[in-house]
C-alpha cells in the first residue's frame, strides 16, 4: 500500500507540474479533460472468493479487459479492509471497489467502520439482488396466509445476524406489514 | 429451514434456486420494485401487490472509486461501466445470478444511497 502512496503523489504532482504549463496535461489526464488509466487496474472485492461482490467483480474485470485493453486484477479482501483500502488512496483512479447494500449503506449505520458511503466516490449501481421470503415447501399456501400467521404470532425467520441484509429485509417485510416475525440466529445461510 | 426448524428464511436467488428446482421449497413474496426475469421468479408476488406502501432498500450491487477522484476520473469509470450494463456479458452475468438489471449512477446514484441511508437509519 505504501507503494501506492507514492505512486499518488508523483501523478498528482505531474498534474499540478501541467496545470502550470499550460494545457499539455499529465500522462493520464489529457487536454480535453479525458483520463486514461495509468497501467494496471485492481478490482478490490470486500469479500471472499464464491459469493456475489466476487462474481461481480470477476466478470467485470474480464469484460473490462477486453473492452479497454488495460489489465484489472481482482484482489480480495476483508468486507471493511476491502473497502478501507480505497479511503487511504484519495485520487487514485486505478482502483475500484466492489460495493454492495450491507458494506456501504446497511452496516456504517450500525456501527463506525471508519466510513461511510459519503468518504467514496460513488460511481454506479449495475444490479439489485433482490430478497424473498422463502418457506419449506407447502409450509404455507401463499405470502397471504403467511402474513396471516405472523399476525397469530409464532412466525420464525432465520436471520444470520445483525448487520446482514436480509434482518434489514425482514425487519422492513414486519413493518410494511404490521406483523412481527420471531428471529432465530443462524451462522451462515439460513438454508 | 428445510428441517423445519424455521417456517422462513430472507434469501438472495443465487442461494435457493437449486432448491425450488428440487422442490424443496416455495418462493412467497419478492421484496423487489418489479418482476424477476428469471422464469422460476417470475410470478412470484411483490411485497406492492399486497399492499406494501414504501419500496423496500434491496441488496444492491455496485461500483464505487477511491475518495476525491476527479471529474474525468469519475466519468471514465461511469462510461466503462455504463458500457458494460450494455454488453450481451452482463446480460449473461445478470440472468446466470438471477439478478434484476439496474444501472444508476451520477446525482440519481447519491440520491438512492442517501434516500436508503435515510430509511434504514429511521429504523
Amino acid at each position: 500500500m505504501r507503494k501506492r502512496g507514492i505512486a499518488v503523489v508523483l501523478v498528482t504532482g505531474a498534474v499540478a507540474l501541467a496545470g502550470c504549463g499550460g494545457e499539455e496535461g499529465s500522462s493520464t489526464e489529457s487536454a480535453n479533460g479525458e483520463w486514461q488509466p495509468d497501467g494496471d487496474v485492481e478490482v478490490a472485492v470486500g469479500a471472499q472468493p464464491g459469493g456475489g461482490s466476487d462474481i461481480l467483480g470477476r466478470e467485470f474485470a474480464a469484460a473490462y479487459e477486453e473492452m479497454s485493453g488495460v489489465t484489472a486484477v481482482v484482489e480480495n479482501y476483508d468486507t471493511v479492509a476491502g473497502v478501507l483500502l480505497l479511503k487511504e488512496e484519495p485520487g487514485l483512479g486505478e482502483i475500484i471497489g466492489v460495493g454492495n447494500t450491507s458494506n456501504m449503506i446497511v452496516r456504517p449505520i450500525e456501527q463506525d467502520l471508519g466510513y461511510t458511503w459519503e468518504d467514496f466516490t460513488q460511481l454506479a449501481i449495475v444490479a439489485e439482488d433482490v430478497s424473498y421470503l422463502v418457506s419449506q415447501a407447502g409450509a404455507f399456501e401463499s405470502a397471504e396466509d403467511m402474513i396471516e400467521a405472523a399476525k397469530a404470532g409464532g412466525v420464525t425467520v432465520g436471520q444470520v445476524g445483525s448487520g446482514a441484509g436480509d434482518t434489514v429485509v425482514a425487519d422492513q417485510v414486519a413493518d410494511a406489514f404490521g406483523i412481527t416475525f420471531q428471529p432465530v440466529v443462524y451462522e451462515g445461510v439460513a438454508m | 429451514m428445510i428441517a423445519g426448524d424455521i417456517d422462513l428464511a430472507v434469501l438472495e436467488p443465487t442461494e435457493f434456486l437449486p432448491q425450488v428446482e428440487a422442490g424443496e421449497i416455495d418462493v412467497l413474496l419478492s421484496t423487489g420494485n418489479k418482476p424477476a426475469l428469471h422464469e422460476a421468479l417470475a410470478d412470484v408476488p411483490l411485497a406492492s401487490d399486497l399492499g406494501a406502501e414504501e419500496p423496500f432498500v434491496t441488496q444492491v450491487r455496485l461500483f464505487f472509486g477511491a475518495p476525491d477522484l476527479s471529474e474525468a476520473q469519475e466519468q471514465y469509470w461511469v462510461d466503462v461501466l455504463t458500457q458494460w450494463s450494455e454488453s450481451d456479458g452482463y446480460a449473461a452475468y445478470i440472468e446466470e445470478n438471477a439478478l434484476t438489471p439496474q444501472l444508476i449512477t451520477g446525482d440519481e446514484l447519491d440520491t438512492y444511497i442517501s434516500e436508503s441511508v435515510e430509511t434504514l437509519a429511521g429504523e
